[in-house]
């Protein structure tokens, strides 16, 4: 936090979903390890891959650079992968955002929220803003997606807070309708991810143009000039039902 | 390859067995009757339920253990009484209720076993549940519940949805017998599986044990067919459950029901648990899934009797699911032929290990700390219909 606070960061992002980690069978079988271990198969990968292993020599920086080199007992990867294991902290709870929230002097934004009263909890607790979010898809599978829960959490505490929706974006539309459903803004991570493997900053560049483009041609043919007025209107239907129980 | 460390899901050990298993054992348990339908809808409808996240909760000292029939399980899970284990691998129902007793989860011996009651009873310590058909040789009927009381059967499992048999296309088309007819394409399966043809060399049993030379004329395999076609009781009414449990003096859990009245007609005839289930699919092809029909029958009768379920469970998220329903707990029947299939008593404790750390890990994520918490709070939504008429 100390670190993030001296480089002036604007934010500070908490995380709440990732407690425990969901197992992802791809990660397991393809033996993901960062820096990756020098097995054949990835040895086969580099020589695909050649563009990918080239810019990667002329870097030094292979592993968890926030980590490794920062905390006393996490000198090489064996001893970083069990530090990672065993400080996600299993005792979180609410009363940890305040006392983070002070520590790091800024606004705090809560990622990983699926429930309107877990919504509520944050901000009671001092959130700025909250991310609606599963995480992806990466931790609990079965959960709703963002987007069907959006609309519920907006309802219960829009008016108090910005609420900020992740997953599944992959468009200028997906965006639009995610405010539309009462997002103030929305979080790409895939997007960002393919337009780094795709190119690196143009990679990134080219995503984010894309997603404009599609935003506004979008928009328009809506019949919207302004974003900031896009809002429930513009939906005419949504079939993803709210949360019932059972 | 696929071996049973690197299996991470159910599926893996099902991808093991269809290699290891002669095709038309393993197409025996993979089948549904008719166009399948509910076979599918068993394992695809679990996608329609969501789970509620909730997050910043306190998670150390998690609890997944529960009680089944007052007992206590290690998960609320049990295995089913399937037919023929012991054709996935030789002695198969040994291997499962050894995995079971260590894993800490009840066992269910099916009538149709290739082992018998006494042969399992005599390779586990741990009491197990056994499953009977109401047959018309009564005679036959009730020495067989004499035999599993005096096994130490717990309980006695009363299948009330199989008075007569749903076409299962798949067993015809490969001829499908107990012991295997040995035909060219038999014998070339046996040329590509061989571990499993020098396991059943070894075999305790090689068919029906329960009732090869115990029935009345029954004596070879032909004689079993025209008998097991016979036996099925189209008279069957609810009054056998008293008739049974008077003879077994045990709890009776009445297995087959899908419907709201006649799961308050399984606990007005004496049931102590009834289970949720539409045989595996294999049965009446067009029923809902179980998981569909669960919640109803537990809000119907969940408060006299423990309501079990089974039926398309692969994974700890979909046991989760079915808790969260109202299920006080659930059997598993394919993931254990899968892990029989794939490698014994080791598979099945592989399966069993896979369900648990999913089941784990999930409820942590749902943001629960003991499982007999688990319940309708943790549903965010279930799209899937109520019976509503047409």
């Amino acid at each position: 936090m100390s670190h993030a606070k001296a480089a002036r960061c604007g934010a500070l992002v908490l995380t709440l979903d990732l407690q425990i980690l969901g197992q992802r069978h791809k990660d397991l079988r393809n033996g993901l390890t960062a820096p990756p271990k020098f097995t054949p198969k990835f040895v086969a990968e580099m020589m695909l891959k050649p563009g990918w292993a080239m810019r990667m020599l002329g870097t030094k920086r292979h592993t968890f650079r926030n980590i490794a080199g920062h905390v006393s007992d996490a000198v090489n990867l064996a001893s970083l992968t069990e530090w990672t294991r065993t400080q996600f902290d299993l005792t979180l709870n609410w009363t940890d955002i305040a006392w983070i929230k002070k520590r790091f002097g800024g606004p705090v934004i809560v990622k990983g929220v699926l429930d309107k009263d877990d919504a509520q909890l944050a901000i009671d607790n001092g959130a700025d803003a909250i991310v609606v979010s599963n995480h992806g898809g990466r931790q609990l599978d079965g959960a709703p997606s963002s987007i069907r829960v959006l609309p519920e959490i907006v309802d219960a505490v829009g008016h108090k807070t910005e609420v900020l929706m992740d997953g599944g974006i992959r468009s200028g539309q997906d965006l639009l309708k995610a405010l539309a459903l009462g997002a103030k803004g929305a979080l790409v991570g895939r997007i960002m991810a393919f337009g780094l493997g795709a190119g690196g900053e143009a990679g990134v560049a080219r995503a984010l143009e894309i997603v404009r483009k599609e935003t506004d041609t979008t928009m328009a043919l809506m019949g919207e000039r302004d974003i900031r007025n896009i809002g429930l209107h513009n939906i005419y239907s949504n079939d993803l039902e709210r949360r019932q129980g059972y | 390859m696929t071996t049973l460390d690197n299996a991470l899901t159910i599926g893996d050990l099902k991808t093991r067995a269809r290699r290891r298993v002669p095709k038309q054992f393993f197409d025996y348990s993979e089948s549904g009757s008719w166009t399948e339908q509910t076979f599918r809808a068993n394992e695809s409808d679990f996608a329609d339920v969501l789970f509620r996240q909730r997050v910043a909760v306190d998670l150390r000292d998690r609890n997944l253990a529960s009680t089944m029939l007052g007992r206590p399980v290690s998960l609320p899970l049990a295995v089913a009484p399937a037919a023929i284990c012991g054709l996935q691998i030789a002695n198969g129902e040994i291997h499962a209720a050894r995995a079971a007793q260590k894993f800490g989860i009840p066992f269910s011996l099916s009538t149709m076993s290739i082992c018998s009651i006494e042969q399992v009873a005599d390779a586990v310590d741990a009491p197990f549940w056994f499953q009977v058909y109401v047959m018309r040789d009564k005679a036959f009927m009730k020495q067989l519940i004499l035999r599993a009381r005096a096994a130490g059967c717990s309980a006695l499992i009363l299948t009330m949805d199989l008075q007569l048999l749903g076409q299962r296309h798949v067993d015809i088309r490969n001829g499908m017998s107990a012991p295997p007819r040995i035909t060219p394409a038999f014998l070339f399966e046996l040329m590509r599986k061989p571990a499993w043809a020098l396991g059943m060399l070894g075999a305790t049993s090689r068919t029906f044990a329960n009732v090869v030379g115990k029935a009345t004329d029954v004596s070879d395999l032909t004689s079993l067919s025209s008998w097991i076609a016979e036996q099925f009781d189209l008279a069957l009414t609810w009054k056998e459950i008293g008739w049974a449990k008077d003879l077994f003096q045990g709890p009776v859990i009445v297995k087959g029901i899908l419907d709201v009245d006649d799961a308050r007609q399984a606990v007005a005839h004496g049931a102590d648990a009834i289970v949720v289930s539409n045989h595996g699919g294999r049965q009446l092809d067009g029923a809902p899934s179980s998981i569909r029909v669960l919640a109803e029958i537990a809000e119907a009768v969940g408060d006299k009797v423990e309501v079990l379920m089974d039926g398309g469970i692969r994974s700890g998220q979909d046991l989760l699911k079915a808790i969260a329903l109202g299920a006080r707990g659930a059997f598993i029947g394919r993931p254990i032929l899968y892990g029989l299939g794939a490698g014994g008593e080791a598979g099945v404790s592989r399966a069993l290990e896979i369900i648990r750390r999913e089941t784990d890990t999930t409820m942590a994520l749902l943001g629960e700390r003991d499982i007999r918490n688990v319940g309708p709070h943790n549903i965010y939504s279930n799209g899937l219909d109520r019976r509503r008429g047409h």
